[in-house]
């Protein structure tokens, strides 16, 4: 059950805070001197609003986590250090890219490496969640300027962290679907405000073509893979929800199609959300199935 | 003459104290050798089970099917007296498939990420005025908290088994707060104090 404290420390000052800083990212960006040097700021939005959310649900974190969905405080502390530098070098970049994706890993799933795991067993899932990380940033990356600039961004990834909430909750861990909620209402906060924004502002610069910089993509890519890894591995989200919101983003490529960009912006976008909002759904049903939420076995 | 008299006498005197003291240390240590006797935990014939009450009304009981352990009983001098009990968390068993699924995640045991509740004795002592009842304080290590308890363990009975040979049983309950162990989901409608209660039978190894 949750608190009044936790809903309004743990959603709404979250999005609160988040909304502040995206806006005020969204004036300084728009000044086209500086456009650049406040890029980071996006990420800091999102970032600053999860800390929040996160302290609000588990309490100050310790200096080493002992619960792996500690780390995620962390992480996403480095994933707004990262966006200041994101925009530096593409080879920097991809060693970044290379480097999280090979630690993210092992700091999350440290028990299964030290308890479950043999030595073969774990260099295998190591590999290959490694791979799945940075398949996954460049997915997000390509989701962000693919997808039509303004709202429809920050939509799909809180259709996306919403199905996430819903379906680690249906997989019997409240805790980390309360994670995926502060996401969600972050999300939401930044979806509300970009649809003020484009009514109300005359926006120039690179706002006006992306709403997402490129730099926010290590704070949406450890926030999501923190979250499913934990769903997983330590709660019971079935593998195919997690493998259909793993790939649900990629959805948004088809907008690159000549076929389907023949066919007018909107019903671009229409149809990009649309196959989206399939996929989070199927994996919605899976884990409502698996979870016998209509059976007899509930308590 | 009497110089020789004198200073074999001296040896003798050197040697039996050092035959003496020889012997006491050596009986010594076999009298505490015989005393201290292992005993490993028989899962079948143990309990251990847990009560937490739900939104303040009714108490609701659980179990751990799976558990493991040593006891090692020095009865002419209990400090040297040892206990280990290692339960593992997955086991949970409160008779309800869902309850105990969502025991198992992170909101509880977050069983898979700490597969263990184990408690390692530091201090082992004689209860005062209770003849069968030993004190001892111990590292309880629960969801990666690790603290210092003091339980009174029961001796509530000891027989030859034909089978097993000497078996003993001992009986521990004791109260924790959960939150205290970072386990602090749900504190408005499943209680923050649980009572634990291990019941064991344990056979010479």
């Amino acid at each position: 059950m949750l608190t009044i404290n936790q809903v309004f420390f743990g959603i709404l000052l979250p999005a609160i805070v988040c909304g502040t800083l995206f806006v005020i990212s969204v004036f300084l960006l728009n000044r086209d001197e500086q456009r650049r040097q406040f890029q980071w700021l996006v990420a800091a939005a999102l970032g600053i609003g999860y800390v929040i959310g996160h302290i609000a649900l588990e309490g100050r974190p310790n200096l080493l986590p002992k619960e792996s969905i500690h780390w995620l405080v962390y992480l996403t502390l480095l994933a707004i250090l990262t966006s200041t530098y994101w925009d530096s070098s593409r080879w920097i970049r991809h060693v970044t890219q290379l480097i999280y994706s090979i630690a993210i890993p092992r700091l999350l799933l440290d028990s299964y490496f030290r308890y479950t795991w043999g030595p073969i067993e774990a260099v295998i899932w190591w590999v290959c969640l490694a791979i799945g990380i940075f398949i996954f940033w460049n997915i997000v990356l390509q989701s962000f300027s693919t997808l039509p600039s303004g709202a429809s961004v920050p939509f799909v990834y809180l259709g996306i962290s919403g199905g996430t909430a819903l379906i680690t909750a249906l997989s019997g861990t409240i805790v980390i679907a309360l994670h995926a909620g502060i996401m969600a209402a972050l999300f939401a906060a930044i979806w509300i405000l970009a649809i003020v924004l484009q009514r109300r502002v005359q926006l120039t610069g690179e706002f006006r073509t992306q709403v997402f910089p490129d730099s926010v993509s290590p704070v949406v890519t450890f926030l999501f893979v923190g979250v499913w890894i934990n769903g997983y591995f330590y709660a019971e989200v079935p593998s195919i929800s997690v493998l259909l919101l793993l790939l649900a983003p990629i959805f948004a490529l088809v907008g690159r199609i000549n076929a389907v960009q023949r066919l007018g912006e909107r019903k671009t976008v229409l149809l990009q959300i649309c196959l989206i909002a399939l996929c989070v759904s199927i994996a919605l049903i899976i884990a409502v199935i698996r979870s016998g939420l209509f059976g007899e076995n509930t308590y | 003459m009497q110089l020789i008299w004198k200073r074999n006498l001296h040896i003798s005197i050197c040697a039996i104290l050092f035959l003496s003291i020889l012997f006491i240390t050596f009986s010594n240590k076999t009298e505490s050798q015989d005393a201290a006797k292992t005993y490993n935990i028989d899962t079948v014939h143990s309990s251990v089970i847990f009560r937490a009450k739900h939104m303040g009304v009714t108490y609701n009981y659980g179990r751990f099917n799976e558990f493991s352990g040593n006891i090692t009983l020095d009865e002419s001098d209990t400090s040297k007296s040892k206990v280990e009990l290692v339960v593992k968390s997955e086991s949970v068993d409160t008779a309800n498939a869902k309850r105990d699924q969502h025991l198992r995640s992170p909101d509880f045991f977050n069983a898979k990420q700490f597969p263990v509740i184990t408690f390692n004795s530091t201090q082992v002592s004689k209860k005062e005025g209770h003849e069968n009842t030993l004190e001892v304080t111990g590292d309880f290590e629960l969801h990666g908290v690790k603290k210092s308890i003091t339980v009174d363990v029961e001796i509530t009975g000891k027989a030859n088994n034909p089978q097993a040979g000497e078996i003993i049983g001992f009986l521990a309950t004791f109260d924790i707060k959960r939150s205290e162990y970072g386990v602090d989901f749900g504190l408005e409608g499943i209680s923050d104090e649980i009572q634990i209660t291990v019941s064991i039978e344990a056979g010479e190894k």
